[in-house]
């Protein structure tokens, strides 16, 4: 066993991650390996391991994080359902003429499905499926179609229900419930501002995003219209009402609400003459496969986090936030400026068990409201999934998209960069006028 | 070498059999979860046995998938580099990172499983959360087990890769 | 020369803002202090080296020196462990503390750990005041009351509550405001007034039933590994055991004052808070006493020599 002080510990623990983690080797065992190896030379293997095994075997058996399968069941069994493909096909009658209006047809597809779903696997691959297609071959500029197609994909998991919320709120000591309506008003802001600035664009300049030619369009009433808009709406508000109304009613707390959205979805699935024997095997192995390498990041994360505090480093990061000059404002945006770094090496659940033990503590000591600080965090981690080299809804644009489209990833790294900076502008936002956040939850369920 | 691609097959099906049985959970986590929220909101008779059931029919299935992922190459990697290796210089990278990021780690929880999983039926450890009390040996023997499936699957993984740098093709 | 000083991590098991975390840090801090250096006790928050609840398994292993945790979250593998914390008919503060540094409870604590790496000795325990019997909606005043309400509740409280006629959930701690404000749920226990006022459960429940039955005085306790123990000079020894004495008291007594102050609060609020009825008090002392006759009847022979020297000692102390 070496002495080593915290300051250097910290530095071989961050640094041996994102060292590993771009070797390509599966981010799991390079936390947990990283941990562990550091662990062996400052406390030797017993401990180490005893820290390992009763975090990961602890994190197995939580509760709250069961909403990863059910999330993910949702997800799947919504994808074979058809839903999202209607509602695509009823926004498109309304809005395709329009200069950009595919895209913004997949905005807002994407932010009623958000309302439906908790990850953005399924939200990604769903909107890659149904509306990058049609958008490219409309000859869309392929770095427009592709960031909104992922700009959208990624409100999935901010936009409730959210998986992120569900993990992140226990870590922080903040209500899933209150988190949950704290981030409808920031989610709907970035919708809005996506929308305005792909119209913008494509006012500007049509040829990134040309109208659909009147001829081309389906020619029905608009009572027809009308119709189709709101037998493709339908089905969405049920698995709403199913998760969130749940939840809101008090039938069942958030976990047990993701449980009635499956249920639910499954009915819709049965009502579509969609649920066959063969969906229910590839439910099941879906579930099983996506959960596993989830529970095994955020397990080896927060056996990570064990042999991190133990080694006293929690104390170096508290105390160079601290140290930041600007007083709270500072250490806030410090914070922040963190996350956004971390968000490009390191799988969100990785930085939620990571970072929130230690940044928890601080906000509550800087005199920030824990909600709001929440929030802003997840927001901040919306570009996570957006910034390489680990970037989870670029990965699943990416293997989803059909190879025939011929999108490269610097189309879509140039796609994505507007969207990255437009999340900036919202955060700014919810922190110049706090009430994004707060008003809806301090409304339906009183002060944090 | 028949035996070799014997034994590697013989770990695959492990895997996949292992999986087979516990992807079967979801199923039950969703309809136990609908089942307890129903009957205590419409009928208010909540079971005192659904939380812990829930809890561990989730765990069986991450531990079971666990290996299964690792065969099949799900669990996620930073691929920006990675991607763009030849096929060689990828089984050499998961030679070197298997014998430093995976078999130390994965031995040292796979020993320290064994033990609880053996001191949990030997003090007849029970789970607390409710008074259901349910005892905690199975799920610690099954958390063992998972963790020696991934292991083994890492072995295979390894002398495929090996296998493939040294002779420059494919075992199987 | 000065010897090397001596290094132990010790845990609780609470968040930071926790009153038996504050304390434990004090603790720690006043140890290394009066220690002039020798002996150094890093305190880590609950959660932060092992999971929450976890940390007497982590001590037994020698992960931690020290940890300051609930007695009943070891109920996974010392049945008996139920019965020194959140017992319903359980000792009261004084009489718990009393009874654990003078009547052998500490002894009998140690004789049921016997085989672990673990110890503790008098003056480690701190009870909480007189708990809370349940935060509820609708207002208990009979046996009938309690039937069919439902009622987040953990531990054997939870059966009892359930073999009385309630439908008993479990939910964590961080779900109940919610649950209870949407109608999840229509009451629960949950640690004590003091701590209860500051999670705002005054919004969301409007009776505060006040008995000691249900869980008279959940305590924590201060557990050390054997072999750091057993390296300390005897000086230091005296030492530590003298700060932990001193600091479980000052929590004790902090947090009765706080309670007084609490029921206040709750009362200014509008809340009705009132003593649970003796004729429910009786019924659920029935049920219990009934429970653990039965479940001593199965347990190892410890369980019934500490329920009977609890027994013993409250027939002395009630009569005082
Ligand atoms: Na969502
Ligand atoms: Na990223």
């Amino acid at each position: 066993m070496i002495e080593l002080s915290p300051e250097i510990l910290t530095i071989i623990m961050f640094g041996g991650v994102l060292v590993f983690a771009m070797t390509g080797f599966p981010m799991a065992f390079v936390l947990g390996s990283v941990a562990f190896l550091t662990g062996l030379l400052v406390f030797g293997g017993n401990i180490t391991i005893h820290i390992l095994y009763t975090r990961l075997f602890e994190l197995s058996l939580n509760y709250p994080y069961l909403a990863v399968p059910l999330f993910t069941f949702m997800g799947v069994i919504l994808q074979h359902s058809g839903i999202a493909e209607k509602l695509y096909d009823a926004l498109y009658e309304w809005l395709s003429g329009f200069k950009g209006g595919l895209a913004v047809v997949t905005v807002i597809a994407g932010t009623i499905l958000a309302a439906c779903l908790g990850t953005i696997t399924a939200s990604v691959t769903l909107l890659t499926l149904i509306a990058l297609g049609p958008m490219i071959k409309r000859g869309y500029d392929k770095s427009l179609a592709t960031g909104s197609v992922i700009a959208a994909g990624t409100l999935g998991i901010l936009i409730p229900p959210s998986i992120m919320i569900v993990v992140y709120g226990p870590q922080a000591g903040v209500s899933v419930g209150k988190m949950f309506m704290g981030a409808i008003f920031p989610g709907l802001l970035l919708s809005v501002l996506y929308n305005i600035y792909i119209t913008v664009r494509c006012y500007l300049n049509p040829k990134l995003g040309p109208p659909i030619p009147e001829e081309e369009r389906h020619k029905i009433s608009s009572i027809k219209k009308l119709i189709k808009l709101f037998k493709a709406i339908a089905p969405t508000l049920l698995i709403i009402l199913a998760v969130l109304g749940t939840i809101y009613t008090g039938i069942a707390p958030p976990t047990e609400a993701a449980a009635m959205g499956s249920f639910a979805v499954v009915i819709l699935a049965i009502v579509y003459r969609k649920f066959t024997w063969s969906l229910i095997k590839h439910s099941a192995i879906e579930v099983l496969r996506v959960s596993a390498f989830v529970l095994l990041i955020a397990g080896l994360s927060y056996a990570f986090v064990g042999i991190f505090m133990s080694a006293g480093c929690g104390e170096v990061v508290t105390n160079l936030i601290m140290a930041v000059p600007g007083g709270k404002w500072g250490a806030f945006l410090m914070i922040m400026f963190i996350v956004f770094v971390l968000g490009m090496f390191i799988e969100w659940i990785g930085i939620v068990f990571i970072v929130v033990p230690i940044f928890s503590p601080i906000f509550v000591k800087l005199g920030f409201d824990p909600l709001w600080a929440a929030m802003m965090i997840c927001v901040d981690l919306q570009m996570a999934f957006m910034t390489p080299p680990m970037a989870m809804s670029i990965f699943v644009c990416r293997g989803t998209a059909p190879p025939e489209l011929g999108v490269t990833m610097s189309d879509i790294i140039k796609g994505v960069i507007p969207f990255i900076i437009i999340i900036m502008i919202a955060l700014i936002l919810c922190t110049i006028f706090p009430q994004i956040i707060t008003w809806l939850p301090e409304r339906m369920i009183g002060p944090s | 070498m028949a035996i070799l691609k014997k034994l590697l097959r013989g770990i695959d099906s492990i895997s996949i059999l292992a999986v087979s049985w516990a992807k079967w959970f979801a199923w039950l986590l969703v309809l136990v979860g609908a089942y307890d929220t129903i009957m205590r909101h419409f009928f208010n008779a909540p079971t005192i046995w659904a939380y812990d059931t829930l809890c561990m029919a989730g765990g069986v299935m991450y531990v079971m998938g666990w290996p299964y992922d690792y065969l099949h190459n799900y669990h996620t990697r930073v691929d920006v580099f990675y991607n763009n290796f030849s096929k060689r210089n990828k089984a050499l990278t998961n030679i070197i990172f298997s014998i430093i990021l995976f078999f130390p780690l994965m031995g040292a929880l796979l020993k320290i499983s064994i033990t609880w999983a053996i001191r949990a039926w030997r003090i007849n450890e029970t789970m607390i959360s409710t008074f259901w009390y349910p005892p905690a040996a199975p799920y610690r023997t099954v958390f063992a087990l998972g963790i020696l499936f991934l292991l083994l699957q890492g072995i295979a993984n390894f002398i495929r890769d090996l296998y493939f740098v040294i002779r420059g093709e494919p075992i199987d | 020369a000065a010897a090397e000083p001596i290094i132990w991590k010790s845990s609780g098991h609470g968040p930071a803002t926790d009153p038996s975390q504050i304390y434990h840090d004090l603790c720690c801090n006043a140890i290394t202090k009066a220690s002039g250096g020798r002996l150094i006790i890093k305190p880590f928050v609950g959660g932060s080296v092992v999971p929450a609840t976890k940390e007497l398994d982590a001590v037994n292993d020698g992960v931690l020196d020290m940890c300051y945790t609930c007695p009943m979250y070891n109920l996974d593998k010392w049945k008996a462990a139920g019965l020194i914390s959140s017992r319903p008919g359980g000792l009261p503060g004084e009489a718990l503390r009393t009874w654990f540094n003078y009547s052998g409870g500490a002894e009998l604590m140690n004789k049921m750990m016997e085989g672990y790496n673990v110890m503790t000795f008098p003056g480690a325990l701190s009870p909480l005041p007189e708990e809370v019997f349940l935060h509820s909606k609708v207002a208990i005043r009979t046996v009938d009351d309690i039937k069919g309400l439902k009622i987040r509740a953990s531990g054997d409280g939870g059966e009892i509550l359930n073999k009385m006629g309630a439908s008993v959930v479990f939910l964590p701690g961080g779900e109940l405001y919610e649950a209870m404000q949407r109608g999840t749920i229509d009451a629960f226990e949950y640690s004590t007034l003091a701590s209860n006022w500051d999670m705002h459960f005054n919004e969301i429940a409007k009776y505060v039933v006040l008995s000691p039955s249900r869980a008279p005085s959940d305590p924590q306790c201060f557990f050390v590994n054997k072999k750091s123990w057993e390296k300390l000079p005897d000086d230091l020894k005296q030492l530590v055991q003298d700060e932990i004495d001193k600091w479980t008291q000052a929590q004790h007594e902090y947090l009765v004052y706080k309670s007084i102050k609490a029921i206040d609060e709750f009362k200014n609020y509008g809340c009705e808070v009132y003593r649970l009825p003796t004729e429910v008090e009786t019924g659920l002392s029935e049920v219990a006493k009934k429970y653990y006759v039965e479940k001593a009847a199965k347990e190892d022979p410890i369980y019934n020599e500490i329920l009977e020297s609890m027994t013993n000692y409250w027939e002395v102390y009630s009569k005082k």
